[in-house]
């Protein structure tokens, strides 16, 4: 079975305008990502495939119905969602196509055309149910959930969210619900955007303990992340037993990333990812589908993208290092994050008896 | 008519330390007292009676907040620490926002055992604070905590939470969002540029709670008559349409044109109209139980008129409302704008409120 890469070139036009970080010229740099050495060997198991806009009935089951008249009446008029996010015209056609393919990825798994699904997409994690902002104006992630939930015998559904600014429109909007657990890495929110994602955080109602935020201090590295991975994710995943896996993959955690702290390496990610991977071979017949998200650095892209790729492609080891030497590791982070995976832990441990 | 007028001593500890703009004043009983007293016709119109509360209870604050959170801030009030980095907690400060719970909550059980016809409480509201967060120098939803009361303790079903602070008041609607059974309407400066950043009109409640949010984001330099113009066209038409049982409103004079962290340009006169119109409300459609949240400002002197102004508003009595500082002549007329707000919020809104 081959792994589906689903791309569409007009996803370069989700573009914020001049001086703002996100920019769609980091489409740009597809075609290099399929030239590497070891992904080109595994050629043969890609299959790409282009995307079409979501309907807007998939689009509606996600967000109110007020707050979608408002960004439709902006896809003609441009605006403002938030001082971050700025809306041109047409904006919310190339959000739609984004939903689009994480619908066709999600499909292709669910009817077992595909098992591991790559869209090199958006990640939106940051629109709730009624609010844009921090570039984010749809939830293309929830959109593709709920399609799936509605048309196939998908109920349980993991989101693992490693995106350096914690996902709180994605929690935000599963927040109540039991059947998506969202868990969640990333700078501790403390110190970086949205300001949301403590350890307390945890859902409300019948989805306590579907939330399962990480915050990690600035400065935290790979082997952090692999505790956390290790300590945290494998007993919760293997006591929830998804139907499919959703990799929320932002390359914005790595230490070259200008927006964020968090000193990831290359191999860090490959190890991540890997273990992902991993993950959903043991717990969901290899369904999994990975949505790229943020990433704005000279990490990112390309070489992110190519790490992460790997990595799906089951390539053992990423050919392609980082563009300078990485920080490596912090005591002083290690200690903090050590601290925050116990509070983790003990917090989570009503809800999860694996921990 | 008898009045309670809710004052802790203590409610000056709930300080952010030198450097945080969150330092300010608190109304001293004794003040509010002479204030009143020194004004022949609201001395006469009014009985007026000072309440000392109790702090509010672990069982009643977790009504709102998780226990995960509740434990989380219990830490911070015993070491200290940041909830958000515009929020230290000292050591202490959780204590002070249980006596802010107990305020409200002594406030509600006077106004509905109709010990008094309307009740004031001079403490800082916790609005920014929802069940599992806190940030914007709030710890815990007190007014919350009170309105779960209200309708745990009396059955109340429609219960009005007027939030007239400039910054949204996105803890308290984030707690009510999906129940119509508290509407929650809330005036401030256009979130997109202010704190928090939420608040737009296209935000109103989720669920069976649809609708029963009303964001009204209003321009920078927002005056009295744009206000006015806000509440005459929205909020009192929506108001009359609820038939709430009980109206809560929470401000004070956070929009006064000297506040240098928004920049609403209101006046005492205008504070005056404000309480006076939501109390002619509450006399009109639920026996005049009001009670009003609202005895902190960054000004001294600007603190004690403004608890005039709101006390006169709410007794419908003229006072003299000098304005402590002279109004700057420049600020620029924003009326058009503020229209322009205006029929965002109507047109979102009609959808839910036939009397718009």
């Amino acid at each position: 079975m081959k792994t589906a890469v689903i791309y569409h070139e007009d996803f370069r036009k989700y573009d914020l305008g001049p001086n703002h970080p996100l920019r769609g010229d980091r489409y740009r740099h597809i075609p290099e990502v399929f030239e590497n050495d070891a992904i080109k060997t595994k050629q043969s198991d890609i299959a790409f495939i282009k995307p079409k806009p979501a309907a807007d009935e998939f689009v509606d089951a996600v967000h109110g119905e007020d707050y979608l008249r408002y960004i439709k009446k902006m896809n003609e008029n441009g605006g403002s969602l938030s001082p971050d996010t700025p809306i041109p015209p047409g904006l919310y056609d190339v959000a739609k196509l984004f939903a689009g393919a994480n619908i066709l990825g999600g499909r292709l798994i669910a009817e077992d055309i595909s098992r591991r699904v790559i869209v090199l997409g958006l990640g939106a994690h940051h629109a709730g149910y009624d609010f844009g902002g921090g570039f984010c104006m749809i939830n293309d992630i929830a959109v593709m959930i709920e399609y799936l939930r509605k048309h196939y015998n998908i109920k349980r559904i993991m989101t693992i969210d490693y995106d350096a600014h914690c996902g709180e429109g994605t929690q935000d909007i599963y927040y109540r619900d039991p059947d998506v657990l969202c868990l969640d890495f990333h700078q501790d929110p403390m110190t970086l955007f949205p300001g949301k994602g403590f350890a307390y955080q945890i859902g409300l109602g019948k989805g306590k303990g579907r939330t399962i935020n990480m915050p990690f201090p600035p400065a935290s590295s790979d082997q952090d992340y692999t505790l956390a991975f290790n300590e945290i994710c494998v007993p919760i995943a293997a006591e929830f037993q998804p139907d499919i896996i959703v990799a929320n993959g932002g390359l914005d955690a790595h230490f070259a990333d200008p927006l964020s702290q968090v000193n990831l390496s290359l191999k860090g990610y490959f190890r991540l990812m890997t273990s992902i991977v991993k993950l959903s071979h043991q717990l969901s017949n290899d369904r999994l589908i990975l949505i790229m998200g943020g990433g704005f650095g000279p990490g990112a892209v390309p070489s992110g993208w190519i790490t992460m790729i790997s990595a799906m492609l089951d390539i053992e080891e990423v050919n392609i290092s980082d563009p300078v030497e990485p920080p490596g590791y912090s005591e002083e982070a290690g200690k903090q994050s050590r601290d925050m995976i116990r509070k983790v832990k003990m917090i989570q441990k009503t809800y999860w008896k694996n921990l | 008519m008898r009045i309670g007028i809710v004052y802790h001593d203590d409610f000056t500890k709930y300080d952010f330390g030198p450097g945080h703009p969150l330092r300010g004043y608190y109304l001293d009983g004794d003040i509010a007292f002479s204030l009143i007293k020194s004004n022949k016709e609201l001395g006469e119109r009014a009985e007026m009676v000072f309440v000392q509360p109790t702090p509010g209870q672990e069982d009643d604050i977790l009504t709102v907040h998780t226990r995960e959170y509740l434990d989380f801030i219990k830490g911070l009030n015993d070491e200290g620490g940041h909830i958000t980095l515009d929020t230290p907690v000292n050591k202490g400060t959780y204590d002070v926002a249980r006596l802010f719970v107990g305020a409200d909550i002594v406030a509600a059980n006077t106004l509905m055992d109709e010990t008094f016809n309307k009740t004031f409480v001079l403490d800082m509201m916790g609005h920014h604070a929802g069940m599992d967060f806190g940030g914007g120098f709030c710890l815990i939803n007190d007014v919350a905590i009170m309105i779960e009361l209200l309708r745990r303790k009396y059955g109340l079903k429609r219960i009005l939470a007027f939030d007239y602070a400039v910054n949204t008041g996105h803890g308290t609607m984030s707690i009510f969002y999906d129940t119509p059974e508290v509407l929650c309407i809330d005036i401030h400066q256009d979130p997109l540029t202010l704190y928090p950043g939420t608040g737009f009109p296209e935000q109103v409640g989720r669920g069976e709670g649809q609708g029963y949010t009303v964001n009204i984001p209003l321009p920078p330099f927002t005056s009295d008559k744009d206000y006015l113009l806000a509440l005459n066209e929205i909020v009192i038409p929506i108001v009359n349409e609820y038939q709430p049982e009980v109206i809560v409103m929470a401000g004070l004079n956070g929009g006064h044109f000297t506040v240098k962290i928004n920049q609403f340009i209101q006046t005492l006169k205008g504070l005056w109209e404000i309480v006076n119109i939501f109390s002619k409300l509450s006399d009109n459609l639920c026996d005049g139980k009001l009670l009003h949240i609202g005895g902190f400002s960054v000004d001294s002197r600007l603190l004690p008129l403004g608890f005039l102004a709101t006390i006169a508003g709410a007794l419908d009595v003229k006072v003299d409302l000098p304005e402590p500082y002279k109004m700057p002549s420049n600020f620029p007329d924003v009326t058009s704008e503020v229209v322009d707000a205006i029929q965002r919020v109507k047109k979102v809104h009609k959808r839910y409120w036939k009397w718009l």
